[in-house]
């Protein structure tokens, strides 16, 4: 046969084979239903767990918080070493900003947190003055270059004590890494059960078909032929359950979870477009590609043609 | 042409079903395979299809050596041959169009072509219009019927048909092997198995009788047909 031929024959066996594809769905509508669901389900979980991954690393690397040392000044330095520090300081590596809170600045400031008891912190408030002191408040860039930072301002002869956030942000980035190595495991174990799910639907499939089978490889068709319906069944189902997933994630972020965390004041929520080129893809994995996998399975192990 | 040289199949339990058959069928001959149960005709005829492999011999059909066929050729091989079940095994989910039309959409015809011919066909055995029936909504002889032009859609050089009047009543079954004749007179080589011997007493064809794995008779063919014969 020629190439051309060969082509045009070839391209009139797609749309049938597409329309077998269907039929077998429909055919076995109520399980067909069921694998769908279970894989949308599936993907919503793995996307709740991209989504939390994300906001939480979104939430560490915005946190300004964090990435500020407390430097507190002796009582008894000299404000000219006070201000040949702050400028020494400010020269430092890994140093963005320096500001020095004076010590009756930093007195205002806890009568300001002081809220309820602010009338108390009035009231003791010569008592307090001894016990507060002038700082500077240093931001820096990275984490990775935080202890050389620490030992350099621990030298400056006015500095007496080094505060730093190093504990909250080890507990945040081990919380970051707990998540993603879960959201891992979760992805890779929901996709195993993805692929069992679409297995023994289109296995089922392929069992009430087994004599069709047999009378169209007496007929001469190919491998190709036989299986691609069941290809395609699978891809289907795939598909329609990346779209039923994409509308449930979009729903209950939308409308549920981000409405909840601004309600309560956790922070705030990007919107869930901004999502969706992060979760996209692990959802295509999860769906689409776990039940092409399936399908390859069947065809291997059940459709030995 | 169909030849069978010194063609030996034994099963895993080394149970020998052909035993070193020779047997030459040319183009456009009407042969009866005939035998008890259990002589070898099945097995036969799954050589023929490629579905059983030959253990000892060659067999060549239209000059390709089944012997050197890769499985990738398979299937484009039994394209050259129709196969009409004693059991119909129409696919009951689907039409009677959609039956007839299944070979056709192996070959990868057009959906216009197909209708062509699948029409003409159905025709050919009067069932126009039955054409979106199911197979359970047909008599046994309408089955029957519809198989054996399935079989002959994709105009396939050689046709096989298996006990094709096991299942039908003697008028039917006349009326089937009518329609076999015709196939034949368009030049089809036809391989009928069968033990029924008033039936093959009936139209003077050449007959291979099997026993044992082993050809024991092979008549002529009649003068009028006029095809050589062993």
């Amino acid at each position: 046969m020629s190439k051309k031929n060969n082509k045009k024959s070839k391209g009139n066996k797609l749309p049938y084979l597409f329309s077998e594809g269907l039929k077998g769905l429909y055919r076995n509508k109520v399980l067909s239903a069921a694998s769908i669901l279970v894989l949308s389900a599936c993907i919503v979980v793995v996307g709740l767990f991209m989504i939390l991954t994300h906001v939480i690393e979104n939430n560490l690397s915005v946190a300004d918080e964090l990435y500020v040392v407390t430097a507190y000044i002796s009582t008894k330095a000299e404000e000219e070493k006070i201000t040949n520090a702050f400028e020494k300081v400010k020269s430092f590596d890994n140093v963005t900003e320096v500001s020095f809170v004076s010590k009756e600045k930093a007195l205002e400031e806890l009568k300001a947190e002081g809220g309820d008891l602010s009338d108390v912190v009035k009231e003791y408030e010569n008592e307090l003055s001894s016990y507060i002191r002038a700082r500077f408040d240093i931001r820096f860039e990275s984490y990775d270059m935080l202890n050389a930072l620490v030992s350099e301002l621990e030298r400056v002869e006015v500095i007496e004590t080094v505060n730093t956030k190093l504990d909250l942000y080890h507990g945040i980035s081990n919380l970051k890494k707990a998540v993603t190595a879960i959201s891992s495991a979760l992805i890779l174990l929901l996709f195993v059960v993805a692929v069992f799910v679409t297995l023994n639907t289109v296995r089922i499939g392929i069992y009430y078909r087994k004599d069709e089978i047999s009378l169209m490889r007496y007929m001469g068709a190919t491998k190709g032929f036989i299986t691609a319906p069941y290809i395609i069944e699978c891809l289907f189902m795939g598909a329609v359950s990346v779209l039923i997933a994409v509308f449930c994630e979009y729903f209950l972020y939308s409308f549920v979870l981000r409405d909840w965390i601004m309600d309560y004041g956790l922070g705030t929520l990007p919107l869930f477009k901004e999502f969706l080129p992060t979760i996209l893809p692990a959802f295509f994995a999860v769906g689409v590609l776990s039940a092409s996998f399936s399908g390859a399975i069947c065809v291997k192990k059940y459709l030995s043609v | 042409m169909i030849e069978f040289n010194g063609v030996t199949v034994k099963y895993d339990g080394g149970d020998v079903a052909l035993d070193n058959v020779s047997l030459k069928i040319n183009d456009g001959e009407f042969v009866f395979i005939v035998g008890h149960s259990g002589a070898g005709k099945t097995t036969l005829t799954k050589v023929l299809l490629g579905e059983k492999r030959v253990t000892l011999g060659n067999l060549k059909v239209n000059g390709c050596s089944l012997r050197n066929l890769k499985p990738k050729e398979l299937p484009h091989f039994r394209r050259n041959i129709g196969v009409v079940f004693q059991d119909f095994r129409l696919i009951e989910r689907k039409t009677v169009f959609e039956n007839v039309a299944l070979p056709l959409r192996i070959t990868g015809e057009g959906a216009s072509e197909i209708n062509k011919k699948v029409m003409s066909l159905l025709s050919l055995i009067r069932l126009e219009h039955k054409k979106d029936s199911f197979p359970r909504q047909l008599s046994g002889g309408e089955q029957q019927r519809v198989a054996f032009i399935r079989a002959i859609a994709a105009n396939p050089s050689i046709i096989i048909a298996d006990e094709p009047t096991g299942n039908v009543h003697r008028e039917l079954a006349l009326q089937l092997f009518d329609l076999l004749e015709k196939i034949n007179e368009k030049g089809k080589t036809v391989i009928v198995v069968t033990h029924d011997m008033e039936i093959v007493n009936r139209y003077p064809h050449r007959t291979v009788t099997i026993e044992n794995g082993k050809i024991i008779s092979d008549t002529a063919c009649t003068e009028e047909a006029g095809v050589g014969c062993e």
